[in-house]
This record gives structure tokens, sequence and C-alpha cells, in this order.
């Protein structure tokens, strides 16, 4: 009898305890302690809402309410993310829209806007069915109108990656009733999944875009979308305020009140701002001031990733021209290939943010880089060796010129031309300095993205270019567009260096119809070890960034939704 | 009097033109095809021609620059070939801000610039006299981007005085006062870089211009009559030595509008700098040829007002 | 009375022609003199000053005062072509304004008026975005918007020069009037003509440092205006690779400074 007492009486005062731990009446609850039950509410120190939520797996107090101000580079001049894969805009969009699958740090995919999913076996139908509450900013229902309509409409028509990856394969999207969307393919098609998230996916409202131009429709500067946070103001050259929205899907979320981007094109300004406390964020840092943020270390917290909002692991990518005289011959493009120290570009352009490229696939696709191959090492005893018998003689120092080269004059310099964005001008400065030293004289040509895109694709007006290609999540979203021949043409950011091999061709096609994810690695491992072999490309560094924020706030993602669930204490 | 300005006025026209007819030709000798700037990434042939004939880009210069200037005097400046926005809508938040620290630059600096060069005339050839002047020579010659940035390391980081960036501070939503005030903490610092600049130029033309005028024989006369040093200064030489100080300032205002350029990119001013870069490196037409239309007219506007200021200043100097 | 000329003006006249001097020979010389080639790596990136990199080294290890006397050889080639198209352009619409007079000389100041009102800097922002940034664009473009100022100059001399007695006298003895007006013209507007162009120059230099700054320099050839504005980032953390080339600039502008204004007052 006394032992059942003794139990009663120990959970009733548990269970008090427990009350009074979560109750609103207690004392002050400091953010981020530790807490029990996810939802319980409270207050913290100095009267603020805090919920205790699941923050990358831990249970901890968090603070509702506040504004986080994040420095971005460029006022973005457009805020609809599916016309485009321009990183401004992702960058300053994002947050107010989402994707059909979110995909977790593992990349396994979590449900978003599709609840959940089924694949056929031959995986040539994907059936999705979508949540049913979620809303537009404006209060319309979202159904799978509007995700048919988004893609048909727009990401298969401007989306560089979604566009080169799907458009071929895919046959039709049907939407049997408001809530259920099939993508039926011709062939079976493995990475749909893992290109369904807001970076490379993000749905519209197809009640506000239907019958405009994507490009040019006036809600791309007020847009409406289903994220969490709305639009709330865009003064131009300034900043972009979004609001919470209170309706979002994720019940509970997000904690932050607001989330001002703040436009500050010169970077060293963009530190002092961090520095002096009017900024909270920012998406990444110059190389030496990182160094010395860090060594505060109190202040600040850093996430350092491989995925951007323009994209996934992105590779640093010199393109040759294959149907120029000079890039066309192999023996100067590997000669090029050994003259570069990519080392030296790790080193002093990024600072150590990223690693030497090992391969032409990106190391963050984990199963699919190649394994154990021979990119051309560093050596320019080779690379002159290469140049002399490609028939470019030199004396020491001078530029080489040409003796015996087919399609070039006799006597001519073997000066070829780099076309770059001028954010990448380092990276055209070293090249530059670095084949000087094997007597190959670098122009230099700093075009920005525009007028880049042009003169690269339409016109092939280069020798050589170097292009971020962010390789995503599966080789078929953003490598395939590298190497295929029939990407060649011009689309922005698809073949840029010509290259043709119909065996290659066909081995991507094979490994795009398969699910077996080691017959895809073995046949992945062949297409790169032709790649070694033919240089089309020179694969220079895969690059991290690092985003450094205040202590003050936690809960970031270091992709897409960045500041779904994040916080920050005042 | 008033036909003068009323000719001078009308003369603003042309003037105005001109500076469209060189920009646009210069824009249109380019190489490169605006229709790929339109189509922005859309590939499509059919989607070419179609943008081409909306924008009546096959037209030949001379009848596209007609259209265009026509337009313009209607007001209408046309759209962005990039967002497809209006023009006018795109410029006119950003001109405000330019304006307001182009004037203020140029207020500013004239006060201080005639303060000091008046002391310096003053006090001629003395240590006050020199060390304007060498301060002025030294911070003409800087390049305004080093000012900016040490400005804004001392002042906005180490001293934390002032904000770093921006023209309000992040998310603000106060009126009226509060936003008048928000928006002047954040003016000083770049105004200021601006400021240095000019008020250096002008302390010393001002300073030349009435040690010039302390020769006078008119000047001889007043110190003769046994008027004060300063006196003197102030009445006689300062009074003629204002015109020449008067075309300095007229000159100065295109540099203010140049050099607005940098320092709102230094300091994030959301004004036509950054607009100029970002619509000349996407090549977006329409939106840069309003732009320096509009510069253009602000610029020959205020060189009249000055001259227009000159005639109340100098009753000697009326029409040419 | 007017303000005597202390020994301070005759040091200045010396300071400023030394230092405009200096930066002509090292223009000169800079292929031969330089330790490195300033666009070859040859250390570690952002290394402070030392005995073999008296200036340390930029970014990705090229040697600073090696790229300092090449920027000099850049500074001085642009600075002169814009000179010669100046002077060109200016002494031929002055004269044939000055002389002709009438409808000519109207139109023509106007043409000067336009081009004197029109932003240089904003000019020469879209004619390198859209012809793509070199240094021979940019001394055209510098050249063709500077002339106005020097224009009018010349043309104030011709008028007054035109009416004068030795005009006449040459006229009656058969020589050809322009060739006399030009020759009697050049002489009288020497002087301003320095000055004004030195006074220019300094401008145009540091208008190039602050395109450089904006990222439309010519990445081809090392300018301190790039120099100085590309490395403007790491200002805290490699002081060197900022404030080197920007003083070489405020030097160099300093001393064509100086002696315009010197030159000036000796009027």
């Amino acid at each position: 009898m006394r032992k059942i007492s003794a139990v009663f009486l120990g959970s009733v005062l548990s269970l008090v305890a427990l009350q009074m731990m979560e109750s609103q009446t207690t004392a002050a609850i400091t953010p981020e302690s530790p807490c029990l039950m996810e939802g319980a509410r409270g207050d913290g120190p100095k009267g603020q809402k805090v919920v205790c939520a699941e923050i990358q797996g831990k249970k901890i107090w968090v603070p509702r309410g506040g504004d986080l101000v994040v420095a971005i580079s460029q006022d973005p001049g457009s805020l609809n993310p599916a016309a485009t894969t321009a990183g401004a805009v992702h960058t300053a969009s994002e947050l107010m829209f989402n994707g059909l699958v979110e995909l977790d740090d593992k990349l396994n995919p979590v449900p978003e806007l599709a609840e959940s999913w089924t694949v056929n076996k031959k995986a040539t139908i994907y059936t999705f069915k979508l949540r049913r509450e979620v809303k537009w900013h404006d209060g319309q229902p979202f159904t799978s109108a509007d995700v048919k309509f988004t893609f048909d409409e727009v990401l298969l028509k401007y989306h560089s990656r979604t566009r080169a990856s799907m458009l071929s394969a895919l046959a039709t999207i049907y939407t049997p009733n408001s809530h259920t969307v099939e993508f039926i393919f011709k062939e079976s098609y493995g990475p749909l999944l893992l290109q369904l998230d807001v970076t490379e996916a993000p749905i519209l409202p197809a009640h506000i875009y239907r019958g405009s131009d994507p490009t040019k429709n006036p809600t791309n500067l007020a847009p409406v979308g289903t994220g969490p946070f709305k639009f709330g103001s865009y003064a131009r050259g300034s900043e972009i305020v979004l609001n919470r929205n209170s309706n979002y899907f994720r019940k509970g979320k997000p904690y932050l009140d607001r989330v001002i981007m703040r436009v500050i094109p010169n970077s060293a300004t963009q530190v002092a701002s961090f520095e002096s406390g009017s900024v909270d964020f920012l998406w990444g840092v110059p190389g030496p001031d990182r160094a010395r943020l860090l060594a505060q270390k109190k202040a600040f917290d850093t996430l350092i990733t491989r995925r951007n909002p323009g994209g996934a692991n992105c590779m640093m990518t010199v393109s040759f021209n294959l149907r120029r005289p000079i890039t066309s011959n192999l023996a100067v493009r590997q000669a090029i290939f050994h003259s570069l120290n990519r080392n030296a570009f790790l080193q002093n352009v990024i600072f150590g943010e990223g690693s030497v490229a090992v391969s032409p696939f990106s190391k963050g696709i984990v199963w699919a880089w190649g394994r154990n191959l021979k990119l051309p090492e560093y050596n320019t005893t080779k690379a002159n060796a290469l140049l002399d018998s490609a028939g470019w003689t030199g004396r020491d120092g001078s530029i080489r010129t040409a003796q015996q080269v087919v399609g070039v004059a006799n006597g001519s310099k073997l000066s070829i031309d780099f076309l770059h964005f001028p954010t990448f001008a380092t990276y055209g400065e070293l090249y530059k300095a670095q084949l000087k030293e094997v007597g190959i004289d670098v122009r230099l040509r700093p075009l920005e993205s525009g007028p880049f895109a042009t003169a690269v694709f339409n016109n092939r007006d280069f020798d050589s270019n170097i292009i971020s290609y962010c390789n995503g999540n599966d080789p078929e979203i953003g490598i395939r567009r590298m190497y295929d021949s029939a990407q060649i043409g011009p689309v922005a950011f698809s073949n840029a260096a010509a290259y043709t091999n119909v065996l290659v061709d066909s081995t991507f096609q094979q490994a795009r119809n398969t699910l077996d994810i080691s017959k895809r690695q073995s046949l992945y491992q062949e297409i790169q070890e032709q790649l070694v072999k033919d240089v089309p490309y020179g694969w220079l560094v895969e690059t991290k960034s690092t985003r450094i924020f205040t202590s003050r706030c936690g809960g970031f993602r270091p992709y897409s939704l960045f500041a779904e669930e994040a916080y920050c204490i005042n | 009097m008033l036909k003068y300005v009323l000719r001078r006025l009308i003369q603003v026209v042309p003037t105005v033109f001109g500076v469209t007819l060189i920009t646009f030709v210069l824009v249109h000798l380019a190489p490169g095809d605006p229709v790929e700037v339109l189509a922005s990434g859309n590939g499509d042939a059919a989607y070419y021609q179609f943008m081409r004939a909306k924008y009546r880009l096959d037209d030949s210069l001379l009848t596209q620059l007609w259209t265009y200037s026509t337009n313009v005097l209607r007001g209408d400046f046309g759209t962005s070939y990039l967002t497809g926005e209006s023009v006018v809508r795109m410029i006119m938040p950003r001109i405000g801000s330019t304006l307001l620290l182009a004037i203020s630059s140029i207020v500013i600096s004239t006060l201080v610039g005639l303060k000091f060069g008046i002391l310096a005339a003053w006090r001629a050839n003395r240590f006050l006299d020199r060390a304007v002047l060498r301060t002025s020579v030294l911070v003409a010659a800087a390049p305004s981007f080093w000012i900016a940035q040490v400005m804004l390391l001392l002042f906005a980081l180490r001293l934390g005085i002032f904000p770093t960036d921006g023209r309000n501070s992040p998310g603000f939503e106060g009126t009226g006062l509060a936003m008048a005030i928000d928006t002047l903490w954040h003016l000083v610092l770049p105004m200021s870089v601006l400021a240095i600049q000019e008020s250096s130029t002008i302390a010393r033309l001002t300073r030349t211009g009435i040690v010039d005028q302390l020769d006078d024989d008119h000047i001889r006369l007043a110190r003769a009559k046994g008027l004060g040093d300063l006196h003197v200064v102030l009445r006689h030489a300062l009074r003629r030595s204002l015109t020449s100080v008067v075309t300095v300032i007229g000159s100065r205002i295109g540099h203010v509008f140049s050099g607005a350029v940098v320092v709102e990119l230094i300091f994030g001013w959301p004004g036509l700098g950054q607009l100029i870069l970002s619509s000349s490196q996407s090549r977006d037409t329409p939106v840069l040829l309003g732009v320096l239309v509009l510069i253009a007219a602000a610029v020959v506007l205020m060189n009249l007002l000055t001259d227009l200021s000159y005639m109340i200043i100098d009753p000697r100097v009326r029409l040419r | 009375m007017s303000a005597p000329q202390l020994p301070a003006g005759v040091l200045r006249l010396v300071l400023a022609t030394s230092g405009v001097l200096v930066w002509l020979i090292v223009a000169l010389v800079a292929p031969w003199l330089a330790p490195y080639d300033p666009f070859l790596v040859v250390g570690e990136g952002l290394a402070a000053p030392s005995w073999r990199h008296p200036l340390g080294t930029d970014l990705i290890g090229r040697d600073l005062f090696s790229g300092i006397m090449f920027g000099a050889r850049t500074s001085a080639t642009i600075v002169f072509g814009v000179a010669l198209i100046v002077v060109a352009i200016a002494i031929t619409v002055g004269l044939v304004s000055g002389y002709l007079g009438g409808i000519v000389d109207d139109i023509l100041m106007r043409v000067a008026e336009v081009f004197q009102v029109v932003p240089r800097f904003f000019l020469a922002i879209v004619a390198l975005a859209y012809f793509g940034s070199g240094v021979d664009r940019l001394i055209i473009i510098l050249g063709l918007t500077s002339w106005s100022g020097l224009a009018r100059v010349v043309r104030a001399e011709t008028l007054s020069v035109r009416e004068s007695a030795f005009v006449e006298a040459a006229q009656l003895f058969g020589s050809g009037t322009i060739r006399t007006i030009f020759r009697e013209i050049l002489p009288n507007i020497a002087p301003t003509l320095a000055v004004y162009l030195t006074l220019l120059l300094s401008r145009v230099m540091l208008l190039e440092a602050s395109l450089a700054f904006i990222g439309l320099s010519d990445p081809n050839s090392i300018s301190w205006g790039y120099l100085a504005g590309s490395s403007q980032a790491y200002l805290r953390s490699a002081w060197w690779i900022a404030v080197f080339p920007g003083l070489a600039i405020l030097m160099t502008a300093l001393s064509l400074t100086s002696l315009g204004d010197v030159k000036g007052r000796r009027e």
C-alpha cells in the first residue's frame, strides 16, 4: 500500500514539476537552453516569447520574434527565382517560396509542398500527393495546377539546370486532381527527387503568372509565394524586407518576425557593417577577413557548405573552345592544365575555402565522383615539352610562336583570351600569370553575365573562359549539360567547350535510365576516365562558402530556406 | 532679365539633347545585340523575332533616336530590357537619394570652403594660409575611394558614431521627423567624403580670388581710409571674388555627381550610381539612357542657377 | 602689395618638377629597371614588405614594387594619349571657331558646351562597359570628352590676335592668315595650355583610378588605379597593396597639380 502511494505521489510530483517547468508562469527561460516538450511556450528573461523547438536534432528554447539583417552584394532586380539561376535573385527571394521536396544535409528527400510520393519500378512515373492546407500569400489555395504551370511555362524554359536535364526526358506532367501531380517520363529518369527543392524548382502561383511573360511580370517585384516569409517591401538598391508568414504550412515556424536583406555592394563595407552590429548574417567573407573575424570566436559563428542559392557543389571550371585552332589541340590543352598550379588557386584566390578538384565531377556527389583519376598534375616541364611537340616554339621567358601548327600562320604568337565575370577577376590574373611562365600570353576579357553568356554560348567568341558550374546533387542535373553534344547551343551555361563524344553521350543516357546506384557509379566512372583523357575543360577548384553570423542568432540551415528555423536573441 | 532667364531655359533643351545624342550613338555603335538582353536566357529564335519587332530594334539609328527623343519629351523613358519595369519608376526613388547627397555636399562644401578661403586670404601667407593651401592640394589629389574607406573605418567602425551603410537603418519604419533624422544620420559620412574634396578646392580658389583682389586700387583706397583688414576683405574683395567662386561651384557640380558614384558604392547609398553601373554592365540601354539624360539635365539646370546667381551677386555682370 | 615669393615657392616648384620627372623616368625605364615581371607570381600572396619585395606582394603573389613601376608607364601612356587628343581637338576647334566667327563659332561653342556638360565619368563607364575595358578605349573616351575648356581658351586667344596689328601686317606681306595666327597664338597660349593640361591630367589619373575601383580598368596592363581599387577590400589585413598604389597616385597627381599651380602663379 505504501509503495503504491509512494509511486502515486512520485508521479504526481513529477507531473507537477513538469508542468511548472513548462508553464508560462514560471521564472524566465534562458533562450537556447534545453527543453523537453516541443511546442511548449514560455517567457524569456526580457519578456519575449520563447517556444520549445527542435533545431538540428536538439530541443531548445527558441525566442520568437525579432529581426534578422542579412547583407547581400547586389540589388537582385527581380524576385522571381524560377526564371533564373542567378545567385543574387535566389538569395533574396528563396525564403518566399517552396519546392515540392526539400533535401536534408545528407541529401535525403524530405516532404515540403509534397507530403508523400511514389515512384513506379521503371522510374518513369513519379506521383506526388500535395499538401492540402497550403495557401499562397494572397490567400488563394495552392494546387497541382501551380506545379504544372511552373514547370511547363517557367522552369523548363528559363531555369538552365532544370531545362538542361529534364526537358528532353519529360513526356508530360499530368494533374488528375488538385492535389496530385504526376511527372511522366519517356524513359527511366533517376534524379528527379534531387532537383525539386526551392533552389532547383521553386513553385510560382499560376493564377498570377498565367498568360504573362514570366521575366517581365510586375509581380516579380512584389512576389507571391508559399514560403515561410512574405514579401514586405523592396526599396530598390537599398533593402528587401520579408515578413513572417503566420499561415505557413509548417506550423509554428518561422520564428523571426522579419528578415531584412540589405544591399551592400562593397565587401569591405559588408564586413564593417557586420562588425559594427548593424548586419547579423553574411553569405561569405573575403579570406583575410575571415581569419580575423573567427579569431573573435565568442562573437561569431560559422556554417560551411557546398550548397548555395545559385546552386550546389560548384566547381570553378575553365572551358576550352574546341572549335578554335589553338585550343582544339589536345597537347595544348594538356599543357595548359599542367601549367596550372591549382593549389595556388585554392590558397590565394579562395583562401582555402574549398578543395582542389580531383575529378571532373564534384566530390559533393559522394557516390559519383571519379576515383583514382590522374588529372594532369602541376608540372611546367611537361607543359613546355607538350607545347614544343605541338609546334609552339619559344625561347626562355618569351611568348611562343607557331611553327607548323595547323590552322595558325607561322610566326604568330601563342595568345589566347580568357572570359570571366568581373567577380572572378583574380582567377584570371592567376591564370594569366601561370600561363605566362610557359610562354602563353593570355588576354583577359571581363564581361558581366549577360554579355558573357552571349559571347560564349551564342557566338562562341572565346578561346578559354571560366565558369562556376554548379554540379547539383546528381550528375544529371548540372554535369551532363557540360558534356552532352545535344546541349551545344545558345542556351546559357550549357556545353561551353562544344565537346562531342558519341560514346560519352550514350553512357550518360544509360546512367540516367537506371536507378541502380552501383551501375550508375561505374558508368559515371567510365565517363570521367574518358573526360580526363580528352581534357575539354580544366577542372580547377571546388568551392565552399562560409556563412558567418553573430552568435546572438542561430538555427540557420546553410542552404535553401536558410532562415526557416532561425532565431535571434535580442 | 526675364528674357535672359527664358532664353537660358530654352537653351537647356538642345544641350540635353546633345548629351542624349552622344550616349545614344555610343550605345548603339557598341558590339552586341540588345535582343539578347531582352530575351534573358530564352534562346528561342521566334522569341527573338518577337522582341525585335516589339522594341523596333530593326529601325535605323536615326529613326530610333527620333522615337526615343519624342517619347522622352512626353515623359516616356521606356521600359527596362531586363525586367520590363518602367524606367521612370526605377529611377525616381534613386534620383532623390543622389540629389540629396549631391546638393548637401555642394551646400556644405561651399560654406566650409568659403569660410576657410576667407580666413586663409585674411591671414595671407601666414601659417593658416599655408596650412589651408597644403591640405587642400593634398586632399584634391587623393583618390576618393581612399578617403571614403578611411572615414568609414574611422568614424563608423572604430568610433561607432555614424552608421556604416545605407540611407536608413535596416528595416526602419518611422516617418516624418524620425525618418528625416535617421536619413540625416546616415547622410553624414558619404556627404563628408564628397564635401571634403569639394570644400578644399573651393577654399583654395576663394583664397586665390580674394588675394588677387587685395591688390586692387579700390582695396588700397579702402585700406588708406583706415578700414580694418577683415572689413576690407569681406565687403570689397569678397563681393568681387564671389563671381569666380560661383564659376567654380558651377564647374564642380558635374564632379560631385561623378564622385557620388564611388561614394554610393562604398556606403551602399541607394542612388543613381549603382544603377548606372548595373545597367551598363548588363547592357540595359533604356535604363542607362534615362539616368544619363536626367543627370545631364540636372547638371545643366544647376549651371543655370549658378549663372543666375552671378547676376544677383555682381551687378556689373549682366547679359553676355 | 603682392605676396612676396618666399623660398617656399621655389621649393614647391623643385619638388613638383622632380615628382613629375621621377614619374616619367620610371615610366620609360620600367621594363629594364623593375626587379620582377609584374604579371608573374614571384612570392607568397599578400606578403608584407620585405627585402625581397620592398612593397610586399599582392593577392596572388606578384611583386608590388614592379607593379608600381609598370603602373607609372600605364598612367603616363594614358595621360599623354589624352593630352594629344585634347590638344589636337581643342586647337582645331578653337582656331576655326575664333577665326571664322559667326554661325560656325556659335555651333562649335554649343557643341563644346555639350561636351563640357556631359558627365565624363558616366560616359566612360558606359563606353568601357559596352566596348570592353582597355587602355586605348579609355584614352579615346577621355580625350573626346575633355577638350572643351581648352578650346575656349584657344578661341579667346584667336579672337584677340585676329584683330591685332601683327596679322594685318602679315597680310600685307602675303603670308597665309591661318598660319600667321597659328604662329602668333601658340606662344601666347602655351603657358595657359601647360597649366590647363597639368590640372586636367591629374584629374584624368584620379578618374582612371575610380574606374578601376569599379572594375572597369584594363586587366591586361597594370595601372595604379587598378592596384589601388582592386585591393581596397584588403585594407585591414594587407594595407600595403591598397596604400602604396594610392600613394603613387597621390604623389603624381600632387606634383602635376603643384606644377600647374606654381606656373599659373608666375603669370
